[in-house]
Order: C-alpha cells, then sequence, then structure tokens
C-alpha cells in the first residue's frame, strides 16, 4: 500500500454496469487501498448492484477507504451522477433508479430531465459537460436542481479532445460560479484490463471486436490512476475538491436501519412474548405425552438467542406465511439454518424433530454471525403462487419483492460471447460447444477446445484464452431469484432500488441473496417442490379411498417394511432417493433410520464425491474399516458420520477445530465456498486451511480431500440442515409408495412434471408392484388420474389429463354432461356443447371410446362424423349415411403407437415383447432374470472357492448382451469420462455404464438411437445387490422401432 | 379425345446444400442448417457417421469432429432451382417451378418430337447428369401424382396411365402432400396408405374432412398443373460459339456485339441496368481469358459497352486463338429514373462516372484507388486506399477523427526541441487482440517555426520521438 493520497475517485463503474465495467467491485476497491485513495464512489450506470460487494471486502478486511454510493444515468448522451451523502440521501437515489427502471423493460430504464426535479434533496450533482452548444443551458438546468450541491466535473483521459472539454468544463464552473471536480470514468481497476473491456463493449454491441472499433475507448485511461497522473492532469486544488466532497458523505450501508414488518403481531402482545405464546401452544400440539425438562431447555436456549438477535420478527412472519399455506391445505415444510429448532418445530414451520437429527440449533444461528437466520420454506409447485399472493397482498407490492440472482458468465456463456467478439464462426463454436462434455471433459476445457486453432494465430489463441478467463464469474445481467422475498417494514425501495423482471408483473431488487445476507436484510425463500404436491395429493387419495385421515405427523417415521424397501433400491418416485445414482447408492448404505436417510441425501453429491469421501464411509458403515478420528479433537464434528466429513456444516467446524479458524473466518470459508468461481478469495482461505493444517500435524491426504470436497461443496454446496428436510420428504415419500403404493402413483402422475421419471416408467413400476391401472375411458374416467375399486382392489384409473392436447375445460364439459349410467353411443356425443371434433378425435385416439366400439380406429371415424361441423360444411355435404364404412382393426402396435402419441405411456404389452414376439430382435436375457441370474453365478463362486479354499472375489463378472430402449442418458459432473444409460424391456430397467472410450467409438448409437443392443460384463458387487453392465459395444436396433417415438430424458 | 399429358417431376433433394457446396462427393461431412438449428439437408460423408436430415444440430455436432455447415440461403437455392430449369429449358418447352426444390415439366406435348418417351428422358438424363446436381423424379398421369410418386423415391418413368396409378397405392398417408393434420386423422383411423383411401367413398371423407382433403385428393387424380411457369432466368447468361477461330482479338469485336445486343434486349425486358460483365474467351488448350467490365453507373446500352469492351480487348494478346465467347451479367441495379437536373451539376458526377469506367477501363480494376478512412485509431491504419468502384468494402468511419490524412511511411525519428507543441496529449491505447505487440503513444499536435507547417509528433513508450503525419 503506498501513502496516502489526497484524493477520491467519484467516477467509478463496475462490472455490475453490464457489459460495461471490466472490475469487480472488490477489485476497485483493493487497487483503490493500494493507491492510497481516500475514497471511493461506486457509480454503476442506473444502479447499485455492485455496492454491496464493494463494501462487503472494506467491512471484513477492515479497509482504511471510504466507499461513497452513487449511480450514473445518461439521458440524450448527457451524463448525471449522484452521490448518497447521508442515509435519506440513499434512500433518494434509490427511488429514482427504481422509477427509471420500472418504466422500461428488464435492464432497461428512462429517465427524463423532471425527474431530477423530484425529491433529489439530499443527493449530490457532478454534472459533466458533453461539448455541445446546449451545454450552458443544460448546466444551468441541473445547478437549480441541485442548488448547492451541483458540481463541473472535469475528466482528461487523454482522448482527442479532452484537454479542451476539460478547459470547457473549467470555464463553464467559474462562468456559473460552480465548482468543478476531477473524476476518471473509471471502468476499470487496472489498464491491463483494457482488452477484456474492448471485448465487454462488443459483446454489448452484438459485434466483433474489430467492427466494434467506433465504440472502444482509444486508450486505457479509464481506469484508477495514480497520483503523478492525477496531479499532473487535475492539479491539486480539482483533487482537493474531490475530498470536500468525500466528506460530506457520511452514508454506509451498515447505517441501513432494517426494521421488520409488525404486521404479524396482535395489538396486545410484544413479538417476544407473541412468540413464547406460540411455542408454548406448539409444545402441547407437539409433545402431547408432556413436555420435558430436556425441551424445555432447549426452547429456553433458542428463546434466549432469539431474543438476543432480535429475530422474533423474523420466526413470526415465517410461521405466519406458513400458517397461511395450512389453513389452504397447501403443503410445506421448512429447511435451512434456522428450521432445524425446537421452536421452528413447534411453531409448524417444519416437521423435523430436533430430537431425531442430531443438530443443534446453535449451530445455525451462532453469536458470532451477525447473518439473519436462514428459512427456507418448500410448498407445493402447483399452489406456490398463491402463497406468493398471499405476501404480495398481506404487505403490498412496495414492501415486498423478489431477490435477484445475478446471472454471470459460465462456461459455455463465456465462450459463445468471446468467441463472437473475436470473430470466430459461429456455427463452429456451436459445434464445439455442442461437444463440451463429449469431447471436452477435462478441467483444461480451454485447452481442449481450442487445440485445432480455430482459424485464430497463436497470439489471438493467447488473447482469446486471456479473455476467457478473465470474463469468467463477470455478471451478465440480473435475474429473479427462485423465490427469495424481502420483507420490509417501510418501503423496499428506501433500502434497494427495484426493477421490472423478464416475467409479467414480476419486480426484482438490484441485489442477489448473498448482498441481503450482507447487509443484514431478511429474506424468506418461497421455492416450490414438486414432491410436496404428491404428497399432498397422496393424503387426499387415502382419505377418499381409505378413509383415513391421515396427516404427517401420525406416520411412523421407524417403520421396518419401508426402510426395508429402501434398502433394495426400490425407489422409483420417491423423493430426492430416486436418481440412478442414488439407487446405486442404497443398497450399499442399507439406510435403517431416518439420520441415514440424511446422510443418503446428502453423500450422492458433488462435495463428498469430489473430496472421496463416500468410499471410506460406505466401508465404516458396514464395518470393513474401523471408525477413527484424524485427530481426537474432531471427534465431535465427525462422530455422527463415523469421522468422514459429508456435510457442509462438517467442512465449517472442521476448519474451526483442525485449523483455528476464527468465528468470522469460518463464515467467510462458507461464504466463499458458494462463490468460489467468481473471485479467487477461495483460494487463499484454502491456503491458510492448508497451512494451518498441516501445521496442527494432519496428514496430507487428508488435508487434499478437504480441499477437493470444499471445490466441490462449491459446485452444489449441501448443508446438512437442508439434507434434515429433504430426508424427512424423501422418507414420507417412501413410506406412501411402500402402503399406498396405488395413491403414491396416482398423487405423483397427478403432479407431474417434476422428478426423474416419466409418467409411463411409474406406470410401469406400479404394476410391477401388482397394482392395475386401468385406461382412459370415456365413462370413468375424471380429469385427474383417480383411484378407483376395480376386481375387489384398488387400481388406478387414467384420467383425461394424460391425452395430449385435451383442455381440462373440454374435459369438464364432458363431465357436466355425462350420463349417470354412462354413454351408450358415441352418437350421444353429438349434441354436447363444449367439446369440438377435435376433442373427440382426441379421445378417440387415446382409446376412451373402448366401450362403445370395437376399435379405436372405428371409434375415430365414427365420432368424426358426428354434426359437429360447422353448418356450412356439414351443407357442403351429404350427411353421413347410417350404413358405416368398415376399417381395418388397429394390431396391438398400432394400439401401442397410438398410446404413446396419445398419452405418452401404454398399459398394454410392451413393445420390446411385441419385438421378440416377432423375432424382430435378438434373444437377450430380460432385465427381471440379470439380479437372480448373478446372484446364482455368486452362489457358484462360493461354492467353487470354498470347496478350493481360494478367497472370495469381490465382484461377480459375466459376458453378457442386453437389450432395451434408452429412457435415460447421464453424464455426471462428478463422473468425468462416464455416460450412465438406463434401458427399459418389457421387465424392468437395466444400468448401463459407458466409459468415455466406448462413448466416443459408439456415439452414433449412443446420441441418436432410441433401441440399442449392448454387448458387455454385467457385475455384481459380492455384498450387495447392484447389478450393472459395463458396455464394450453399442448397436443400435433403430429399424425395429422406427415408427414409435419413446423420448429418452438426457440429463448432462 | 383422350388426355394426352404426362408429367415428370424431378426433385432435387439437396439443392440448397449444393446450391452451397457444389458437389456433394466431399469427403468432409457438409450440413445444411436452418434457422430452428436443426438439419435439414447433408452430404453422404455426413450421412456415414449418422447424421439425418430433421436431427438436432447438437446432436449432429456430437457425431461429426469435422464438418463443414451453412445456413439455409433460399435466394441461392431458387436462383439454383432456375438455372436449373433453364439447363432443361431447351429440351422441354413446359416447365414449372415448384419451390423450394423440385420442377414439374410436361412432357406428354414433347413426345412427338422426341419420337417416345426414352429419347427425351435420355436427353433430360443427359443434362441432368451433366449438371452434377443430385435428383430424383417419376413420371405422374398428373403432375400432383409425378410430384408424389417423385418425393417418395418411386423412380417409375412410363407413360403407362394404370401403371402410374397403381404407384401410387403403397404411398404413406403423410407422404401424399395432404394436409398435416388430415393425414394425422386419416393415420389414426387405420388409413395408412393411399390404397386405404382410395376406395372411400369421396362424400364421407368430405363430410368428415371438409373441402380440402377433396381437393388435395382430386389432385392426385385430375390432370391439373403444379407450380409457376418458368420464364425468363434472373441472370444473363449466354455463349457463342465462334464460326471459326479467332486468331487477333480485333476479330471478337463482332461476336461480341451480337451478345451485347442479346444482353441489351434481356435488360430492356428486365428493365435493369448491369454494372458489371464477365467475359470469357474460351482457348481450345489453355485455361480462358477473362475479363471483367465495369460501368460505374451500370449501362444498358450495347453500344456503351461495347466500347468498354473494345479498351480491353484492344491491350489485350490472345494466348491462343478464341473459340467460344461466354458473357455473363450477373449484377444489376434497377433504372433509375433521370433526375431532374436544375443547376445543371450532374453533368460533372456523369463525367467523372464516365472518367472512372473509361480508367478502371484503361488501367485494370485494381489499379484505381480511392482513399477512406476507417475507424482505427491508429494512425498507421486510420486510412486506407480501396479499389475505386469497389463499393461492397467496410463503411467508412462514422466518426472522422482530427488526424492529418498524410502520414509517412516510414518513421521518420524527429527532436521535439524543434517544434512548439499545441496541444496534446492524445492517448492511443490498442489491446493486445489487435495487435501482438504493445501499442502506446501519445500524439501531440504542433508547429514547426521553420517550415511553417502543422504536424502530428509521436512520443513513443521508449521516450524516441516521431513525425506521424502532415496538417494541411
Amino acid at each position: 500500500m503506498t501513502d496516502s493520497l489526497p484524493y477520491a475517485e467519484l467516477h467509478c463503474l463496475s462490472n455490475h454496469s453490464f457489459l460495461r465495467g471490466a472490475s469487480h467491485p472488490q477489485e476497485l476497491v483493493l487497487r483503490a487501498v493500494e493507491l492510497g485513495y481516500q475514497a471511493l464512489a461506486i457509480t454503476d450506470e442506473c444502479s447499485v448492484a455492485g455496492v454491496v460487494k464493494a463494501w462487503r471486502v472494506i467491512r471484513d478486511q477492515k479497509l482504511p477507504i471510504k466507499l461513497i454510493i452513487g449511480a450514473e444515468f445518461r439521458l440524450d448522451g448527457q451524463v448525471i451522477i449522484l452521490l448518497a451523502p447521508t442515509e435519506s440521501a440513499y434512500s433518494q437515489l434509490c427511488h429514482l433508479i427504481t422509477r427509471a427502471r420500472r418504466r422500461c423493460d428488464k435492464g432497461e430504464y428512462r429517465l427524463n430531465r423532471q425527474d431530477f426535479t423530484l425529491n433529489l434533496d439530499n443527493c449530490l450533482c457532478l454534472w459533466s459537460p458533453r461539448g455541445r452548444s446546449d451545454d450552458d443551458e443544460q448546466l444551468a438546468y441541473y445547478a437549480d436542481c441541485f442548488q448547492d450541491r451541483c458540481w463541473v466535473l472535469v475528466e482528461n483521459l487523454l482522448t482527442e479532445n479532452s484537454f479542451e472539454l476539460a478547459t470547457r468544463a473549467r470555464g463553464l464552473a467559474r462562468q456559473h460560479n460552480l465548482p468543478a471536480v476531477c473524476a476518471n470514468n473509471v471502468h476499470m481497476h487496472t489498464p491491463e484490463r483494457k482488452d477484456l473491456q474492448d471485448a465487454l463493449t462488443a459483446i454489448r454491441f452484438n459485434t466483433t471486436l474489430t467492427e466494434a472499433l467506433p465504440y472502444l475507448f482509444p486508450n486505457a485511461e479509464n481506469h484508477l490512476r495514480s497520483a503523478n497522473k492525477l496531479h499532473s492532469l487535475y492539479g491539486a486544488e480539482l483533487m482537493q475538491e474531490t475530498l470536500r466532497i468525500a466528506d460530506r458523505c457520511d452514508f454506509t450501508l451498515d447505517a441501513l436501519r432494517y426494521r421488520y414488518p409488525k404486521d404479524v403481531l396482535p395489538g396486545q402482545y410484544n413479538a417476544e412474548e407473541y412468540l413464547r405464546l406460540l411455542v408454548r401452544q406448539g409444545v402441547a400440539r407437539r409433545f402431547p405425552e408432556g413436555s420435558t425438562p430436556e425441551i424445555d431447555a432447549t426452547i429456553e436456549r433458542e428463546l434466549a438467542m432469539i431474543r438476543e438477535k432480535e429475530y422474533e420478527h423474523y420466526f413470526l412472519t415465517v410461521y405466519d406465511i406458513v400458517r397461511f399455506a395450512r389453513s389452504q391445505n397447501i403443503l410445506c415444510q421448512g429447511r435451512g439454518s434456522a428450521a432445524n429448532s425446537v421452536v421452528c418445530y413447534c411453531l409448524g414451520i417444519t416437521e423435523v424433530n430436533p430430537k431425531q437429527a442430531s443438530m443443534l440449533f446453535d449451530r445455525f444461528i451462532s453469536k458470532g454471525r451477525d447473518d439473519p437466520p436462514d428459512i427456507d420454506v418448500d410448498f407445493e409447485h402447483q399452489r406456490r403462487e398463491e402463497v406468493i399472493q398471499y405476501i404480495y397482498q398481506k404487505y403490498g407490492r412496495k414492501r415486498a419483492a423478489l431477490a435477484a440472482t445475478v446471472i454471470s458468465y459460465r462456461r459455455k456463456s463465456a465462450l459463445r460471447d468471446i468467441g463472437r467478439a473475436m470473430g470466430l464462426n459461429i456455427s463452429q463454436l456451436d459445434q464445439k460447444i455442442a461437444n463440451y462434455g463429449w469431447r471436452y471433459r477435462s478441467k483444461n476445457w480451454i485447452e481442449e477446445i481450442i487445440s485445432d486453432g480455430m482459424g485464430l494465430s497463436e497470439h489471438q489463441i493467447g488473447v482469446f484464452k486471456h479473455l476467457l478467463e478473465g470474463i469468467l464469474g463477470f455478471p451478465r445481467h440480473l435475474s429473479q431469484h427462485v423465490g427469495g422475498f424481502i420483507i420490509t417494514e417501510g418501503v423496499v425501495a428506501d433500502l434497494v432500488p427495484i426493477e421490472n423482471a423478464a416475467m409479467p408483473d414480476r419486480t426484482v431488487i438490484q441485489w442477489d441473496k448473498d448482498d441481503l445476507e450482507t447487509v443484514g436484510l431478511m429474506k424468506v425463500d418461497i421455492l416450490a417442490l414438486g414432491m410436496l404436491s404428491a404428497v399432498r395429493r397422496t393424503l387426499d387419495l387415502i382419505r377418499q379411498h381409505h378413509g383415513k385421515n391421515l396427516k404427517l405427523q401420525h406416520i411412523p417415521r421407524d417403520d421396518a417394511a419401508t426402510f426395508a424397501m429402501i434398502q433394495q433400491a426400490d425407489t422409483v418416485g420417491v423423493f430426492q432417493i430416486e436418481s440412478r445414482a442414488q439407487m446405486n447408492m442404497l443398497p450399499r448404505l442399507k439406510p435403517n433410520c431416518y439420520y441415514d436417510l440424511v446422510v443418503q441425501v446428502a453423500i450422492v453429491r458433488p462435495g463428498p464425491i469430489h473430496g472421496d469421501m463416500v468410499h471410506p464411509y460406505l466401508k465404516r458403515r458396514i464395518g470393513k474399516e474401523a471408525v477413527h478420528y484424524p485427530n481426537e479433537a474432531l471427534r465431535p464434528v465427525l462422530e455422527r458420520t463415523l469421522g468422514v466429513p459429508i456435510f457442509q456444516e462438517q467442512i465449517i467446524a472442521l476448519a474451526m477445530v483442525a485449523a483455528g479458524f476464527s468465528s468470522d473466518e469460518a463464515n467467510d470459508l462458507r461464504r466463499s465456498m458458494a462463490s468460489w468461481k467468481q473471485s479467487g478469495h477461495i483460494n487463499k482461505l484454502r491456503s491458510k486451511l492448508t497451512e494451518r493444517m498441516h501445521k496442527n500435524g494432519y496428514p496430507d491426504e487428508f488435508i487434499q480431500r478437504i480441499n477437493r470436497q470444499i471445490e466441490g461443496f462449491g459446485e452444489y454446496g449441501f448443508p446438512e440442515s437442508h439434507a434434515a428436510g429433504f430426508a424427512l420428504i424423501a422418507y414420507f415419500s417412501s413410506w406412501f409408495k411402500c402402503h399406498y403404493p396405488e395413491a403414491f402413483c396416482c398423487a405423483l402422475l397427478n403432479s407431474l412434471p417434476m422428478g426423474f421419471y416419466t409418467a409411463s416408467q411409474l406406470v410401469q413400476d406400479v404394476q410391477r408392484h401388482g397394482v392395475t391401472v386401468l385406461p382412459v375411458n370415456i365413462n370413468y374416467s375424471d380429469w385427474e388420474n383417480q383411484l378407483e375399486w376395480y376386481n375387489k382392489k384398488t387400481a388406478i384409473r387414467l384420467g383425461f389429463c394424460r391425452i395430449k392436447g385435451f383442455t381440462q375445460t373440454s374435459a369438464m364439459n364432458l363431465l357436466r354432461h355425462r350420463p349417470e349410467q354412462g354413454f351408450q353411443r358415441i352418437k350421444e356425443l353429438e349434441q354436447l356443447s363444449g367439446i369440438g371434433t377435435a376433442d373427440l378425435d382426441l379421445l378417440a385416439s387415446a382409446g376412451a371410446f373402448a366401450d362403445l366400439t370395437q376399435d379405436r380406429y372405428q371409434a375415430r371415424w365414427e365420432s368424426s362424423a358426428l354434426r359437429l361441423q360447422t353448418p356450412l360444411l356439414t351443407d357442403a355435404f351429404e350427411p353421413a349415411t347410417d350404413q358405416q364404412s368398415q376399417l381395418p382393426a388397429p394390431n396391438e402396435l398400432d394400439n401401442l403407437i397410438e398410446d404413446y402419441h396419445s398419452q405418452g405411456l401404454t398399459l398394454g404389452r410392451h413393445l420390446i415383447t411385441l419385438l421378440r414376439e416377432d423375432n424382430a430382435i435378438p434373444q437377450t436375457v430380460p432385465a427381471s432374470d440379470l439380479l437372480p441370474m448373478m446372484q446364482a453365478e455368486q452362489r457358484r463362486i462360493a461354492g467353487l472357492s470354498k470347496r478350493l479354499g481360494m478367497n472370495q472375489p469381490d465382484r461377480v463378472r459375466l459376458p453378457i448382451r442386453v437389450l432395451g430402449l434408452v429412457v435415460n442418458r447421464q453424464r455426471p459432473k462428478t463422473k468425468a469420462g462416464v455416460t450412465f444409460v438406463t434401458l427399459e424391456d418389457d421387465t424392468g430397467n437395466i444400468n448401463i455404464i459407458v466409459w468415455l472410450q466406448q462413448a466416443q467409438q459408439y456415439i452414433k448409437a449412443l446420441t441418436t438411437e432410441q433401441l440399442v443392443l449392448v454387448t458387455g460384463l454385467i457385475e455384481k458387487a459380492w455384498d450387495n445387490d447392484v447389478v450393472h453392465v459395463i458396455a464394450q459395444r453399442i448397436d443400435g436396433l433403430g429399424e425395429a422401432t422406427k415408427d414409435v417415438r419413446i423420448r429418452s430424458r438426457d440429463f448432462h | 379425345m383422350a388426355d394426352t399429358r404426362l408429367w415428370l417431376y424431378i426433385d432435387f433433394p439437396r439443392l440448397a446444400l449444393q446450391a452451397r457446396f457444389g458437389t456433394l462427393e466431399s469427403a468432409t461431412p457438409q450440413l445444411l442448417l436452418n434457422a430452428r438449428s436443426g438439419i435439414e439437408q447433408c452430404n453422404g460423408a455426413a450421412t456415414a457417421l449418422g447424421v439425418r436430415p430433421g436431427m438436432n444440430t447438437a446432436t449432429a455436432y456430437c457425431l461429426l469432429s469435422d464438418v463443414e455447415t451453412t445456413q439455409h440461403d433460399a435466394l441461392a437455392e431458387q436462383e439454383q432451382l432456375q438455372r436449373l430449369a433453364l439447363l432443361l429449358y431447351q429440351a422441354c418447352a413446359d416447365i414449372r417451378l415448384c419451390p423450394p426444390s423440385g420442377l414439374s415439366l410436361e412432357i406428354g406435348s414433347m413426345l412427338r418430337l422426341y419420337q417416345g418417351l426414352d429419347a427425351l428422358v435420355g436427353t433430360l438424363q443427359k443434362r441432368l447428369d451433366h449438371s452434377g446436381f443430385h435428383y430424383r423424379w417419376a413420371c405422374g398421369h398428373t403432375a400432383q401424382a409425378a410430384q408424389v410418386l417423385a418425393i417418395n423415391d418411386q423412380p417409375l418413368v412410363s407413360s403407362d396411365r394404370q401403371q402410374l396409378i397403381s404407384a401410387l397405392d403403397p404411398i404413406a398417408i403423410d407422404r401424399l402432400g395432404l394436409d398435416t393434420k388430415d393425414a394425422a386423422r386419416l393415420k389414426s383411423m387405420g388409413l395408412h396408405c393411399y390404397a386405404d383411401i382410395r376406395p372411400l367413398p369421396r362424400a364421407e371423407l368430405g363430410y368428415r374432412f371438409g373441402p380440402t382433403l377433396l381437393q388435395r385428393l382430386s389432385a392426385l387424380e385430375t390432370p391439373d398443373t403444379l407450380g409457376h411457369r418458368f420464364d425468363i432466368p434472373p441472370h444473363f447468361d449466354e455463349r457463342l460459339e465462334l464460326s471459326h477461330e479467332a486468331e487477333h482479338s480485333a476479330s471478337l469485336l463482332f461476336p461480341v456485339k451480337r451478345l451485347l445486343t442479346n444482353l441489351e434486349d434481356y435488360l430492356k425486358a428486365r428493365q435493369c441496368l448491369a454494372d458489371s460483365l464477365y467475359l470469357r474467351l474460351i482457348h481450345r488448350n489453355k485455361p480462358p481469358t477473362r475479363l471483367r467490365i465495369q460501368a460505374v453507373q451500370g449501362s444498358r446500352s450495347a453500344q456503351e459497352w461495347l466500347s468498354l469492351i473494345n479498351l480491353q480487348l484492344d491491350r489485350l494478346v490472345l494466348p491462343e486463338p478464341v473459340l467460344s465467347l461466354h458473357l455473363r451479367a450477373r449484377r444489376f441495379r434497377t433504372d433509375p429514373m433521370p433526375s431532374g437536373d436544375l443547376l445543371g451539376t450532374a453533368y460533372p458526377q456523369a463525367d467523372a462516372d464516365r472518367l472512372l469506367s473509361l480508367l478502371v477501363s484503361r488501367l485494370g480494376h485494381h489499379q484505381v484507388h480511392t482513399l477512406t478512412t476507417t475507424n482505427d485509431p491508429r494512425p498507421e491504419y486510420a486510412t486506407r486506399l480501396t479499389p475505386a468502384v469497389d463499393r461492397t468494402g467496410r463503411p467508412e468511419s462514422s466518426r472522422p477523427r482530427f488526424q492529418p490524412l498524410l502520414v509517412p511511411d516510414t518513421e521518420q525519428r524527429v527532436a521535439p526541441q524543434q517544434f512548439q507543441l499545441l496541444s496534446g496529449p492524445e492517448r492511443i491505447v490498442m489491446g493486445r487482440w489487435a495487435q501482438p505487440a504493445p501499442y502506446r503513444r501519445d500524439y501531440f499536435r504542433a508547429w514547426h517555426p521553420h517550415h511553417k507547417q502543422a504536424v502530428w509528433l509521436a512520443r513513443h513508450d521508449d521516450g524516441h520521438w516521431s513525425l506521424a503525419g502532415f496538417f494541411g
């Protein structure tokens, strides 16, 4: 750091002036400190989106610089900078930005001169001359608007006419008797960012760098300049004036006084009393057998902590939202740092009984943390909008708004935009991007992608790489957070500007969730979760068809049958533990209690996988490896996961215990993990962690694993507090699947789209569990899929909603007119109002007239002759004769094709069965025979090895050929080089593993074929029943299925 | 009298692709992409690797490691179709264009002239094979039937009406050119091919599907025309075989004049002007001699063009005697109406244009240049010379800078003490993307007291000074 420099930069854009500023706010602050600046104003264009990041770095690193908050505005080429010296000025600035932004579509703003005459009494104005004849008049106008608060800006950026402009500016100031002040229209922290700034400009104008020349800065002077240069260009007086302005600015973001909304408080209570009352009521409800001294003590400790932090209003606000949802019968479930407390359990915010999860509330609200508590509440996805509308209604649109998400450059977007700026062929680039994942997979992806030069010279390749690395993590635009609401006592726009989101009638604030957390504003996440819809529907169906008024809290949490089902990976449709990777893990992990599910939900994630924590945990769990701790001090941290860190919280705690991180440092680590790509800060923390753990005697290998795990958490962090909430829903859904498979499947079908499986896969699964599924029928179906008493059992009746293109309105019209005894002839439908020919076609195609005609072809022929056509058309042709033409009947394959086209599933025989009968495909082992075959082989080998006294191998392998329809292709990011393919045949699913070499060799069959024949090795581990086929060859059998279209779901 | 009409439909399934890449034989996969990022057409090399039309671009890219792509250029495709029609025009008078990629020929009336179907088809085939374009064709008792058979790869060449009608029977419903929705509905009634719907009472079909379906079916069964008639080609492209070999360029004037007269008629008919002509003189062994003749404002007059060609022929030494001439005019412009010229200033402009035309003809296209400014702030690149009549270059600078136009070719070092600095510095820094070596200069306007001249000086990063240009 150099000596203090008597200067404050007052015109500085960060990269939150999207595609203009070429430096992060943090970089600007650090550079300004390095140069010895006294103060720095972040003046993004009509925005304060970057100020929190700048403020955070000053606060966290206790930097000796003052941050001034302001914004730049452009109208008709005129540049105006407003600075906020006080809290009220800041609020005025936010309101002005809000006004300008709300008038326009997302990302735009519009101002006129009159806007500067309204309510800006406390803002300071820096006016920049344009060098035009009306400068005089313009200056007079703004000087009048901002009396005693207006300066003329002198900016000499060494351009063609900057000396003349600077002289002119000083002249104008003298003429109007106004002070002049210097600034540098900063767009980057150092001149080395010139290339990136040029590229951003080219991207902004959607052109190449060469074509963008007229819009580029002619030099790199728009940076934070050194003392020498400032002195020689501006002189002491102008520089001194910057300090005079800076001295007037006292406002900092910690002065923002957030006031919790008080709407939730009944008049006679204060917040503390009311919360205590509600908790007491909750205790009576939650612990009907009576509270224990231990529970009472926990509640008191939690309430004391809430009191100390003054969080009562926060808990009450969340309680109010949850209460509303319950009153509307909308299922919800809270999770997150503060949700797993006895207080939240008693308030009904969560169903997780803290006694069962071995978590402690004060682990999540620590005294050292100033951040607001975090509770995410998941609601039924189809009804979340009702909750959002309730919030808007209760607090008004001025007091409730959605948080923003800053969309930043990632690999593909960076590649595309920088490539375009460099003038690369876009379709060639798209080709590269499409191949990313198949051909380019390593960490040196840039190297791989440009390995052929792409027509660039060596020098240009260097520039290209440099720009790509530079732009990664740069913000691109603001988007709407998935459900983070900020609710205030006053007006939101007093605290932060609001702008329009892309969605009509949605507004977002200019800060993201990290900013809100930094400033200490309360955020409630109102999230949508499909499974909650399914769970609520299951409860409804059980009530209707089994007469049981079941509540979630009545469901036993230790049901052996449910855990037995989970251990066999029989979890199609179940929340979270249904994916291929999760199903692979279930028979190994064999969860047999709720907390095992919490681990299960969290373990198949990038964090633990990158950190190689999965296998050690598995070994310890099955007793193959002893539980030990790298250091006895870590026992309390790692005990519940057998000495292996699985959760994000454990890494944080580990940093505190093993590396002596302070509470602040640990918090910093937690925050940086989420945004490690955007800043190099995490690397510093990791070095610190490594160094200190090393010093404390931890083995290198363990330290490296922890580091990789931190990186993995950066990709997708998954804390225990969230896993606890998810695991509970996973358990509930499993319980339903185990005990009420028909109700659960029916509810899932009605809640689609959600989850991992298609309707066809869900239906096949439930059929394999012995549940009858009945087809859509004109006389029995409802709009939704329903349960029906059939052959003394409960069966699922498909509803009209399954028919593609058939609307709910048409279905309702039909149901309204359906006679009690049902329709007897198709002709009866002729007179129905609100049903068109298209509707009848759809019903006929779906086979819904099966009771009325011999087949669906005839049904369609007959229904299309009903007199539903327009009168004009009816008159033009003779009425159809009663003698109906007889059409050929459809065969089984025709029906199957129609079923898939119409409903995306079939209840008839499987395509593979039909093809096998026709000898259209090779004879192979069906899916259902694979496990028995491998078990038999295992028994054979076991007997053999016993007889011969040999060691048992760790797995059983056999050469095999299998075939099936490709229903899923997945290339998980955590497993470089492997593609997981799921094949479906008439007996079940087959898991295929394709290594990179085979994927590339058989890429044609792998990416384009629906029906494939896989030759390879089938493998089964000795100690569990997971069976998969490792592909050595993949052949397409496309000819056999060319008429059938079954969509594969690709997860990349 | 029996209807003797017979149709031949020729479909060029990869017309747009070939319009861009020419041959399909390339070993490199070639793809034609449409706006919705799907594969529209592809060559054999791409097909061999698993790419199919209709495939998603991303999937295709996964299959191909090396590929050439182009976007669908409807205009180029249409022009190519016209060229192909022109190719067949001399063999068949009634040609109809069926965009995007088909030609419908009424050949029944030509059979007498050719004394049978085989001779006519043979002639057409020869021409088509020569063109190198991939095609498929079929005859039909109606134009629509011929089209359906051709695009369903039923290469039936016959004048047997019964055979032609029954050839339609196995064609799938959705390949009959019916409305997509109607086809889908018919299929969902189990009616899969033409044979399935042919016997059905038309009244029943009409009642269920409406008149459109009946119209389409009727077009298949009742003779009617298809597409729109092929007329004058949009480009002038004529070849003239000389009755005897021309050894001297002067002897070419007369045949050239014949071509130019035809061109003048063509341009008159199209009401346009040509602004450049390409004349190829075909020799026996040597490669053709190519001449490009340009009229700055465009021209129609055979006489004007002749005088411009004459200027070039004057200087031309023929490498070998000329066998034939090939004249092409591709770029046309609309005929501007004479503007009211009250002040008489139009004449000097017309004179300047004529002078420029003469200079270009006399000195050659690349010998006449004009000075233009660019957007590059570096003085070395701020101005450049461009061909005087080439209007397709980059637009001139949108923001002219106050930089001297006269810039020394080589660097001239100077001592700054000899000058009085008037203003500056103006700093110019270029990003590394523009040039590998760092570029950072400070420029000053200065006055040379002795030479009484305003100059532009550059201070380089290493501290030395140089003369960057002269003002005035």
